[in-house]
């Protein structure tokens, strides 16, 4: 029989009171684990307790979960860990085995134990059983191995390693200073954490494990222009493969969309005049007023100020196809001050002469050294603890919120500009990838209300982060042991926070909830799925990722109950959130989860979150019925089974959540 | 987890309540016992009566039992934006004894899941939320804080009232007539700033509804009823929900002989004879013996009383009080004693921190605050004692759930704000509970 338990199999109570029952009342203390409720989608506590104490059971839930395992042959390195209580993903092998190593938890205090790494995750579970400690942590979040005292260091657990993870926290374990055991840890984790470094592959390509939802068919860019209106009706717009092969830009997608009237000539002159070839193309265009949203990178100024008359034409003709105002506004992210100094390099800005017809508006975010330095800081004050004298003017010191806040400020000014000025924009920072990313993202996730439902935001992630080339393999590191790579940081990160921001203030206007991007986050650094690996859609489609991996997306729509959110409410309004200090917090369920001071009750939180859900469905269902009913009969009047009202009208978060 | 059955208990007794928000203001609110928080003023949108929304004159303002209109003024211009004066309303300002009251054709459209005040209007304020008064002339660049009993020389183009609950509410009269603007000024400040608490509208109301009624000022008799803790059955009903068998309730302070900021009936440890606790009562701060507040199944009790008065007989009565607490105890346990005046920030530090929360949210400039928002916070500390309560409350929580020791709390600020110090008292059981 298959020893791994499927993921999302539905018989064992996956609750640590229910894993404690089980195993004779002894309680599993799931030390480190994701604090919403991520554990169950680990498989290691039910099977544990169930194999131990009650195999009948564990294998009748095993066949009745058919639809989620998976045929794949396991290798015997598998079986024989399995036995040895390490949980393994298909494809997921033991590579070493440490015993007598002491985790020195920064909360509980050291526990003794044995360490085990895999190809995929470092997993440390505790000698003593009540409380059991385990630690299970995807070698993909690792960003620093060090070695901590030498020979002659003394002191009790003096000598080991310290590990930095990307994601809030470190890790530390100490090791005997007699025999090999840390020279062993080390190296086999150095060859694992970093593949990219020690000449492996990613685990992604080495994972087996199926779902029965294909996430990689979540994204059809034809699709999603169709449901945009395009090509519109008047012919303003074009689909075009120009990129096929990716000449015309190599970090963009091959499918493109631009001004109906602009020649293939026309836009290879016009990428020549933008940094890396990022030439203004389409992302969104507005259903009613038909203006757009257009995402490029700066152009080519210089020191010289040099124009391109054809990309100043090119300009233009975006600005005309709107048709009912005279004005284009060209948002530029940076402060002004870094456009300027972006002449030295060849860059710059659109300057009022050339480009007569257009408004600049600069929106004064700050680069990726800025955001990379101020997470730093925050880690400070979050991890492993946190000073409650001074807190707020600690937090203020990092300028996090601050940061946030500017950039959810410089997507309500986009929005508002194409909902209410019926004005185009167009967007670029420096390279058109980073800010820009964040600000078209959170702009459409104002705008459309498609974009706020679970498969719509996987959508959003795959357009205008994947395919228009945020470089995520550089900015994450992901298998590469450079931990100080200037190029790293945390654009993706604080996009979702703004993300989270907005599902504050609007707390039924999303589909999903905060398991899922929190999930969307641990998996940005997993390495498990091929979702967020490299840089460009040029690189992906070289790698075969989605021949050779498995979707993100597809783990999570095939267990979509546990990331709805059951408050949602379909409105199309457009959503206008409040970027002010006095309405933005910290996100506290993601940068402290890792201290278990800070964790809050969720476990009946989300059980009563699924219980709502099925009252919901079953509403539903009934409201269904009696409008069927009701046509039938013909004596009442068609009942809307929302609120959404038939005109957009704009919504902020006071006139939603007012009660 | 401590208290989720209880909690959920409390919920489906809080319920009937609820239900009776019907239109008519006999399910109005009282002041409720330790342990009964929130109030149901709220009508929700199907119960509200229908017609309300409509233009009204000041005639039709509906008024309540007792309610009757002083002062009004018409023309009147209610300022809303601070920085433009395009979405300002013309209607009519009128005071009467219980309101100030703006009425305007501009309503707000009801909308659909929006809840309701069932006193107030959207524009009205309550005189009781009033704190300051201010008559304002542009042209003579003047300026004057009205007081209960004052003149006003000059003629007001402006008038802002500060509210306690932190809005500010600006009407302008360029339109309207001169003199009607200068008595609904005058008129406010005296009805909001009343000399004799006896002169609240409460009394009025009351007054109404019991020769409207024969059923009582709290209601019909029918279904569920807020306990006020004002009877002996009252607290006695409540040893027998909580199971606190080593208790009883002492009419010691019958006609509040013994303490007059005490109530009438008290629980206070079997032990201790009527005899006893007048015996004990001198020696307490205002006479405040200890009183029980509530009980854990489990058997600890959480008990409050004042600091005793310093001299020969400290250490004695002390011991004394501790025994008998003890001794309610199933297990004869230890008690816990909680010194609050250490623990906890002082009534004026906190009504400190409040006035700086208040002048950071509605006076500072909002782009100054906006780049400090956050240490701005810090420093009026009001966080920091809010935070100050709630670990408190959670360290005794600990003491009786985890523990099984009862605990006591003490302290001595009542005499000097009896109002703040229940407050202050009141918190604590509040989250124990």
């Amino acid at each position: 029989p298959t020893l791994t338990f499927p993921r999302g199999a539905a018989a064992p109570a996956p609750s640590a009171a229910a894993a404690a029952a089980a195993t004779g009342g002894r309680a599993v203390v799931e030390e480190e684990e994701a604090a919403l409720g991520l554990r169950d989608s680990q498989p290691h506590t039910p099977v544990r307790s169930f194999e131990h104490q009650k195999p009948g059971l564990k294998m009748a839930s095993a066949s009745s979960s058919m639809v989620y395992s998976t045929s794949t042959p396991i290798s015997s390195s598998t079986i024989k860990a399995q036995t040895e209580d390490v949980p393994l993903l298909p494809g997921e092998d033991v590579k070493s085995k440490e015993k007598d190593v002491i985790y020195i938890c920064h909360f509980n205090g050291p526990k003794k134990g044995v360490v085990y790494i895999t190809n995929y995750r470092l997993y440390f579970k505790s000698v003593e059983l009540d409380p059991m400690t385990t630690l299970d942590v995807p070698l993909g979040v690792i960003s620093r191995v060090e070695k901590i005292g030498g020979q002659s260091s003394r002191g009790e657990n003096s000598y080991g390693l310290e590990i930095t993870c990307k994601d809030m926290r470190n890790l530390r374990f100490a090791l005997k200073q007699e025999g090999r055991s840390r020279k062993s840890m080390f190296e086999n984790l150095t060859k694992h954490a970093f593949p990219i470094s020690s000449g492996l592959q990613f685990f992604a390509f080495e994972n087996k494990e199926t779902c029965y939802e294909d996430g990689w068919k979540v994204y059809d860019p034809i699709e999603e222009f169709k449901r945009l209106g395009l090509p519109d009706e008047k012919r303003k717009w074009r689909i075009t493969n120009i990129n096929q092969n990716y000449e015309l830009c190599d970090t963009y997608p091959p499918i493109l969309v631009v001004p109906a009237s602009a020649s293939d000539d026309d836009l290879r002159k016009v990428a020549a005049f933008r940094s890396k070839g990022r030439l203004p193309v389409l992302s969104w265009i507005h259903p009613d007023n038909q203006a757009v949203i257009v995402r490029c990178s700066q152009p080519l100024v210089g020191m010289s100020g040099k124009r391109s008359k054809d990309d100043e034409k090119y300009v233009d003709i975006i600005r005309e196809s709107n048709g009912q105002t005279q004005k284009l506004t060209i948002f530029d992210a940076r402060p002004s001050v870094n456009a300027v100094a972006n002449k030295a390099t060849g860059g710059g800005y659109e300057g009022d002469d050339a480009y007569q017809r257009a408004e600049l508006i600069f929106l004064d975010i700050h680069n990726i050294h800025v955001m990379r330095e101020s997470l730093r800081k925050l880690k400070d004050i979050v991890y492993p603890s946190v000073e409650e004298s001074h807190w707020l003017s600690s937090l203020e010191s990092t300028h996090w919120l601050e940061h946030i806040k500017f950039v959810l400020a410089g997507a309500i000014q986009v929005a508002d500009k194409l909902a209410s000025g019926k004005n185009s924009a167009l967007i670029h920072c420096s390279d058109g990838w980073d800010r820009t990313a964040q600000l078209t993202s959170l702009a459409l996730l104002m705008l459309d209300s498609f974009y706020r439902t679970t498969k719509g935001f996987e959508v959003l992630i795959e357009k205008e982060w994947l395919s228009f080339g945020h470089k995520f393999a550089t900015r994450i590191g992901h298998g590469d042991k450079n931990h100080a790579d200037a190029d790293r940081s945390p654009i993706f990160l604080q996009f979702i926070d703004c993300v989270w921001q907005m599902t504050k203030q609007f707390p039924t206007a999303f589909q999903f909830n905060e398991v899922f991007l929190v999930t969307i986050l641990d998996h940005l650094y997993s390495c498990r799925f091929g979702t967020f690996l490299y840089t460009c859609e040029q690189q992906r489609s070289k790698e075969e990722l989605r021949k050779r991996t498995v979707s993100l997306w597809s783990f999570i729509n095939s267990e979509m109950d546990k990331y709805t959110n059951p408050f949602y409410t379909k409105d199309q309004r457009v959503l206008y959130p409040v970027a002010s200090m006095r309405h933005l917090d910290l996100w506290v369920n993601y940068y402290i989860r890792w201290n278990p001071w800070f964790r809050q009750q969720q476990d009946p939180v989300q059980q009563r979150y699924k219980e709502l859900l099925v009252v919901r469905e079953q509403l539903l269902k009934k409201l269904e019925e009696l409008q069927i009913m009701d046509s039938s009969t013909g004596m009442l009047p068609h009942v809307s089974n929302s609120s959404t009202p038939s005109s957009p009208v704009p919504v902020s978060p006071r006139s939603q959540t007012t009660l | 987890r401590p208290g989720t059955d209880r909690d959920r208990e409390r919920e489906r007794e809080r319920e009937p309540a609820m239900m009776s928000g019907r239109p008519g203001l006999r399910s109005s609110v009282r002041a409720v016992g330790p342990g009964f928080a929130g109030s149901n003023c709220c009508l929700s949108p199907q119960s509200c009566s229908p017609g309300r929304a409509g233009p009204r004159r000041p005639s039709e303002a509906a008024l309540l039992p007792g309610e009757l209109v002083v002062s009004e003024s018409s023309n009147v211009r209610k300022c809303i934006a601070t920085d433009t004066c395009a979405h300002d309303l013309y209607g009519t300002l009128l005071c009467t004894n219980f309101k100030i009251s703006f009425l305007t054709n501009n309503v707000t459209p009801f909308q659909k899941c929006q809840y309701r005040n069932l006193l107030l209007a959207e524009h009205d304020v309550a005189l009781t939320c009033v704190e300051q008064v201010v008559a304002v002339n542009d042209a003579k660049k003047k300026r004057k804080v009205l007081g209960p009993t004052q003149h006003l020389k000059f003629k007001p183009t402006e008038l802002i009232i500060y509210c306690k609950d932190f809005r500010i509410i600006r009407f302008r009269f360029d339109e309207s007539d001169p003199e009607s603007a200068r008595k609904i000024c005058l008129v406010i400040a005296h009805y909001s700033q009343p000399k004799d608490l006896r002169l609240l509208f409460g009394f009025a109301f009351a007054r109404e509804q019991s020769q409207d009624s024969a059923d009582g000022v709290n209601g019909p008799d029918s279904g569920w009823q807020t306990p006020l803790f004002e009877t002996y059955s009252d607290w006695d009903r409540e040893i027998k929900r909580t199971g606190a068998s080593e208790w009883r309730v002492s009419s010691v302070n019958e006609n509040y002989t013994t303490s007059t900021s005490l109530p009438e009936y008290f629980v206070v440890p079997s032990s201790l004879a009527d005899e006893d606790l007048k015996q004990l009562a001198p020696s307490f701060n205002g006479a405040r013996i200890p009183m029980w507040c509530w009980h854990h199944w489990t058997g600890c009790a959480l008990v409050r009383m004042a600091n005793i008065k310093p001299g020969m007989q400290l250490r004695k009565h002390d011991r004394r009080i501790l025994q008998a607490i003890a001794q309610s105890h199933p297990e004869k346990s230890g008690v816990f004693k909680s010194d609050l005046d250490k623990s906890l920030p002082r009534v004026l530090e906190v009504q400190a921190a409040l006035v700086r929360l208040k002048q950071l949210c509605i006076h500072d400039s909002f782009e100054e605050t906006e780049e400090k928002w956050l240490s701005s916070l810090e420093n009026t500390r009001w966080l920091e004692y809010v935070r100050l309560f709630l670990k408190h409350s959670a360290e005794l929580t600990q003491w009786m759930y985890n523990k099984n020791i009862s605990v006591i709390l003490q302290g001595k600020l009542y005499i000097v704000v009896v109002n703040s110090v229940w407050n202050r008292w009141g918190l604590a059981p509040e989250f124990v509970g």
